[in-house]
């Protein structure tokens, strides 16, 4: 009899929780038809309807890997959470396809001693209608700065009057931050020491939305955690943040460019399998793949695929104090070095690991720099910088290696071991087997380990100089080579690598007391050439963004982060 | 009742023939426990299948990588991702890298943290139960709790933490399966010490004055290797696929060393193009714990004494 | 009963204390730290991260903290998804992961109880070997493999099913089928033993000579005995499932507990990591908890002996 009853009160309960299941779906629309109609109601929006797609508004499915962390502009730090505030946030500047374009500032100025920057906002409002002002931007950069907050995004704005007081905590009034508003219209910053990259800083920025102070209080610690708790005030408004499976925009009527903006909802899917989101594509499930695999490349043809620089420079980070002192005089050895760089097959393994999709790195800086005009890019006006062959020279590579052993002292088997340390992500395991593979049989060398662990342990590895040889793989400003080349100087906080250089040091130290463009990327030249030649960087490669779309659409790109704000049916 | 006496005389009995003696012999031939598992478990058509397949993936694994033309490790870029041919059995990877080479040096870790991953629990369950079913009172109270408590502890999550901390080798993993893996046989010899300790062997040794540690060693373990053999066959599998899973999340073997987990990970990776550097790992992996799972049945069929026939 | 019941809560109590003890003191020293992700941030900057968190004071006075808070329910903030509780996250997450741990359970009971009892009774006929090939292919075969072909296979190919996601009831079934693999296989091998067990039972053989039908010896007799071992195998199956999910989730984007796991690990996210281990040892006590109790109502001899 109690078996009985427990078999019944078991069977039922696996029944009610089947049906219960029901509710955990995620699917997002009935959270759309709600805002939404409370949006009609407030903004008294032209189309009519709860769906837009009821009203044959246009629609746009893309398929990203990873979700927003947070919507806090002061805080975030990934460039997932950068996408999304981008598409809802208007900042003083914008950056559209690399290119610096005015979008709250309608027009600004610079003082002649580079000190003071005047930018002048034009009208528009916040998605619930409340006007945008300049002072909701000093509020944005004080919050910026706040010790308080908690942000680690700062350091590219120190050069702003107590910025770095403030960030100490010297100076606890905030007000005394170098940018005010003289009214609702403009807004003044002052600088301490004249920076040339701030413009460009400032477009590319994601840590700089305008915030509005009545509403981030109210949410307290909340803010930027959930789409109730964010205010949009850009192209679209942020309507649905479903964690975990999709981010929903619907477009901001209130947007004082609103008619260039022609899409009426778009989704931003979360699909992290690869395979997964390729095959969503395929089937039409999403309308564009914004991380397509590289080894996919050929299976679309060419209005499918867009394939841009991701702003990544990718090196083997030599450490030329060594993890002990005898691998230290070994990598000190610059032809050791020079050989470890020509036994590498770069476009080999572009080939092998990254379907031919990547840009071959025989030198430092980003491809997708623009040079001192309009129409020249870095590479075009400085096309003999060097440091690597881009495929094995085996002869070259061996001279050099014969002539290190000859400075060193040493045959090939009286080499220490060394260590290879890299990230556990993705493919740099098969990268370094790779290397490690090549030095192997172009050089004969086979005393490198490799050793990998998670990315935080990693990391604060090589900055205690535990390894000898390094997989680095920095983010980069493609718009300007001050911050790759600045983390080389002497005595730079994250220069963990044993070269301390003052000739170098002088050149970037040069570069940021001139405005003038072409001057500065002499400098950064010079500087490149240098560190190429006797530095602790081998270059390998620049990381490229696949993107795959469905022809039907256009307007979808990858400028230093996915962009579909311009995003267009081609019909 | 009346009892009646009943007058019995030797001529009221026949002496049996030879032939009914015969009739009354005991059947069976006399045979110890284990000459008995053995002759049960190899009559077996399964079981001495899957010992085949087992005995020759091990072999293949510790014999090909030597006299395999191509080192596991040799890139070769000029030859990437190629289909199975008569150069290269498996294919190549996305390295240009024999894949028959790779498939087996895998398997010698694949095999050895099966096997290490198996026999290290059971030998630290099979001490520990041992202990505890022996002495019984506080310490076995003690253990048993002990056991109550790892056994709420979600394996996975240990296992990983456990490696964060120990790093990646096949030593690590090995040693993180011995860690969480020893309370089910230390469970089952407790039970059995429980029962036999009081059974007349074990007095008969005590009377003759053997110590605890002899009693412990030498009798009532040996007698409980029947059900640690069992548990030992039927981890391994359990052994080998927790690594294949470690992998696929990011958390297996590292560099330079590889595994059938590993070459599984890198597989599903290119599986819409290159199908075969997943499925062929995926069916070598598959068939060994096929065999593996088949024989610990076959095993435990064999030593369960009901089973006799 | 209610000592057992007693003793059991402290046994899970104590459980708990220890998982949370022994995962804090491991983490906190391993080397690195949350703040150190690809985007490579100046040591100054990590500093100040540091101790704005409070991570920089005496490791004994951050787990006291820690566990006052953990007291009142406070698991305090992930790192890297910023100021959002680790409550909140689990909150979110752990009912999508719980209805596909439910559902694949709902799915592999019925059908491994199901085989298992046809391969117990069709002992060393076809019916048997096949249902124990399926088993074995079950617990051989990783679960990756299978899931990934099912989704080519349904989802690619034929376009039937939604290959990912988790939107309505035809997004479930390929995950569902997936996870519930492991469990049929499971249980088709115990139910087959244990229905083997209880056949050489004398109360079966006493039903047999009676001229009872098929039907009625395994409904009647052979069933409710069989299943004490399965109802004790029920906590271990939970949590096997619920670790099964980690990997099915992943393959299926579907938004649940397992992937903040792997990825919080990875990325050294300290309160979401401890808060996650807390949060499955909770639930694994839990579960054993309920199938002890149950066990004891089920079997009057675990209550008179333990």
């Amino acid at each position: 009899m109690r078996k009985k009853m427990l078999g019944i009160v078991l069977a039922c309960t696996m029944a009610v929780s089947a049906l219960a299941g029901c509710s955990t779906y995620t699917d997002g629309d009935p959270v759309t038809d709600q805002t939404q109609a409370a949006d009609s109601g407030q903004t008294g929006t032209q189309a009519s309807g709860d769906d837009t797609a009821e009203a044959g508004g246009k629609e746009l499915t893309i398929g990203v890997s990873t979700d927003v962390t947070s919507l806090d502009t002061s805080v975030i730090n990934d460039n997932n959470s950068g996408e999304v505030l981008y598409h809802t946030s208007s900042g003083l500047l914008r950056e559209v396809g690399g290119k610096v374009v005015e979008e709250m500032a309608e027009s600004y100025e610079i003082s002649d001693d580079n000190l003071t920057y005047t930018f002048h906002l034009r009208d528009s409002n916040w998605e619930d209608g409340e006007p945008i002002t300049a002072d909701q931007f000093v509020y944005a950069f004080q919050r910026l700065f706040d010790p308080n907050t908690g942000s680690t995004e700062y350091e590219k704005f120190l050069s702003i009057v107590n910025a770095q007081e403030i960030v100490d905590g010297e100076i606890t009034d905030l007000d005394q931050l170098g940018v005010k508003a003289e009214d609702d219209h403009t807004l003044v910053i002052t600088l301490k020491q004249m920076s040339p990259t701030f413009i460009t800083s400032l477009a590319a920025s994601d840590n700089l939305y305008p915030l509005r102070k009545d509403f981030v209080e109210q949410c307290g610690t909340a803010y930027g955690t959930s789409d109730e708790n964010y205010l949009s005030s850009g192209p679209f408004k942020l309507e649905a943040w479903n964690q975990g499976t999709d981010v929903i925009y619907v477009k901001n009527d209130q947007y004082f460019d609103a008619d260039k903006i022609k899409m009426d909802k778009i989704t931003r899917v979360v699909i992290e399998d690869a395979n997964t989101r390729a095959s969503m594509f395929d089937n039409g499930e999403i309308d564009a793949n914004m991380n397509a695999p590289a080894s996919l490349k050929d299976n679309y043809d060419e209005n499918t695929l867009i394939n841009s620089p991701a702003g990544t420079t990718t090196t083997l980070q030599i450490n030329m104090d060594g993890m002990t002192e005898e691998t230290g005089k070994v990598l000190s050895n610059v032809n050791f070095i020079k050989a470890l760089s020509y036994a590498i097959d770069r476009e080999g393994l572009n080939t092998a690991l990254a379907n031919g999709t990547y840009d071959i790195g025989t030198r430092l800086i980003d491809p997708a720099t623009p040079g001192s005009t309009d129409e020249t890019s870095y590479w075009e006006e400085y096309p003999d910088i060097s440091g690597a062959p881009a495929t094995a020279d085996p002869e070259k590579a061996n001279e050099y290696l014969n002539q290190a052993l000859e400075e060193l002292g040493m045959t090939k088997e009286e080499l220490p071991r060394m260590t290879y340390l890299c990230m556990e992500t993705g493919q740099l395991k098969l990268y370094a087997e790779a290397i490690v593979d090549s030095w192997k049989s172009v050089l004969g060398l086979d005393c490198f380990d490799i050793v990998q662990y998670p990315v935080p342990t990693t990391i604060q590895n090589m900055l205690q100089g535990q390894y000898d040889i390094y997989w680095q793989q920095n983010g980069d400003d493609m718009n300007d080579p001050y911050m790759y080349m600045s983390y080389w100087v002497k005595d730079g906080s994250i220069n963990v690598t044993g070269w301390n250089d003052d000739t170098y040091t002088d050149l970037i130290n040069q570069t940021e007391l001139t405005m003038d463009r072409g001057e500065r990327l002499a400098l950064f030249a010079e500087a490149e050439q240098y560190i190429l030649d006797n530095g602790p960087q081998i270059p390998l490669f620049f990381f490229t963004n696949l993107i795959t779309v469905n022809p039907e659409f256009t307007g979808i790109n990858y400028g230093s982060n996915s962009e579909y704000l311009y995003a267009d049916t081609v019909s | 009742m009346q009892k009646k006496q009943v007058e019995l005389d030797f001529s009221d009995f026949t002496l049996l023939s030879d032939d009914a003696k015969k009739r009354e012999e005991i059947v069976r031939p006399s045979t110890t426990f284990w000459r008995d598992f053995a002759r049960r478990l190899f009559t077996n058509k399964a079981a001495v299948a899957s010992l085949i397949v087992v005995a020759v993936m091990v072999i293949l694994s510790i014999v090909m990588p030597i006299i395999s033309p191509y080192q596991y490790d040799a890139n070769n870029l000029m030859s990437i991702n190629q289909a199975p041919s008569a150069e290269h059995l498996f294919g190549t990877d996305t390295l240009g890298r024999d894949l028959w080479t790779r498939v087996w040096y895998g398997g010698r870790i694949s095999l050895a943290i099966g096997f290490f991953g198996a026999i290290f629990p059971a030998l630290i369950g099979v001490v520990i139960g041992g202990i505890a079913g022996y002495f019984g009172g506080v310490i076995d109270m003690l253990i048993m709790r002990i056991i109550d408590v790892l056994m709420c502890v979600p394996q996975m999550v240990f296992v990983i933490l456990l490696m964060l901390k120990f790093g990646n080798g096949p030593v690590a993993i090995v040693t993180s399966f011995a860690l969480i893996g020893w309370m089910g046989s230390a469970r089952n010899v407790r039970g059995l010490v429980l029962q036999m300790k009081n059974q007349d062997f074990v007095n008969a040794s005590r009377i003759l004055g053997a110590s605890h540690l002899r009693l412990i060693f030498k009798h009532l373990i040996p007698n409980t290797l029947g059900i640690v053999v069992v548990g030992m066959t039927m981890s391994v599998p359990g052994a080998i696929f927790y690594e294949a899973t470690l992998s696929i999340l990011g958390l297996g073997i590292k560099s330079p060393l590889t595994s059938w987990g590993q070459l599984l990970q890198l597989g599903v990776q290119n599986f819409k193009l290159y199908a075969y550097q997943l499925f062929i790992p995926a069916v070598i992996l598959s068939i060994t714990l096929l065999a593996f799972n088949i024989l610990g049945d076959r095993v435990r069929d064999a030593l369960d004494p009901k089973l006799r026939n | 009963m209610k000592r057992y019941i007693a003793k059991r809560l402290v046994i899970s109590i104590i459980t708990i204390w220890a998982l949370a003890t022994f995962s804090f003191f491991l983490l906190r020293t391993l080397p690195g730290n949350p703040f150190q992700t690809e985007q490579l941030l100046k040591p100054e900057i990590q500093e100040k991260m540091m101790s704005y968190y409070g991570l920089d004071k005496p490791l004994l006075e951050q787990y006291v903290t820690y566990m006052g808070n953990l007291l009142h329910g406070d698991m305090g903030y992930s790192f890297k998804y910023t100021n959002r509780s680790v409550w909140d996250i689990i909150r979110q997450t752990f009912p999508i992961s719980a209805d596909l741990g439910l559902r694949s359970l709902a799915v592999g009971y019925p059908v491994g109880l199901l085989l298992g009892t046809i391969a117990a009774r069709r002992r060393g006929k076809k019916a048997d070997y096949l249902c124990v090939l399926i088993s074995v292919l079950g617990v051989s075969v990783p679960n990756f493999v299978i899931g990934s072909l099912l989704q080519w296979i349904f989802g690619v190919k034929t376009g039937l099913l939604p290959i990912a996601q988790w939107k309505g009831f035809s997004y479930t079934i390929l995950p569902t089928i997936t996870l519930s693999i492991a469990t049929i296989a499971s249980l088709v091998r115990t139910m087959r033993a244990s229905m083997l067990e209880v056949e050489n039972q004398d109360y079966m053989k006493t039903a047999k000579a009676k001229g009872l039908g098929e039907k009625e010896i395994v409904w009647r007799h052979q069933l409710r005995n069989a299943m004490i071992p399965i109802v004790t195998g029920l906590g271990p199956a939970v949590a096997t499932t619920l670790m099964g999910s980690f990997i099915v989730e992943q393959l299926f984007s579907i938004p649940g507990i397992g992937k903040h796991f792997t990825e919080s690990v990875q990325a050294l996210d300290y309160t979401m990591v401890l808060g996650l281990t807390i949060f499955f040892g909770i639930f694994l006590v839990a579960a054993n908890f309920i199938v002890d109790i149950l066990y004891g109502i089920i079997d009057p001899r675990i209550r008179i002996t333990d």
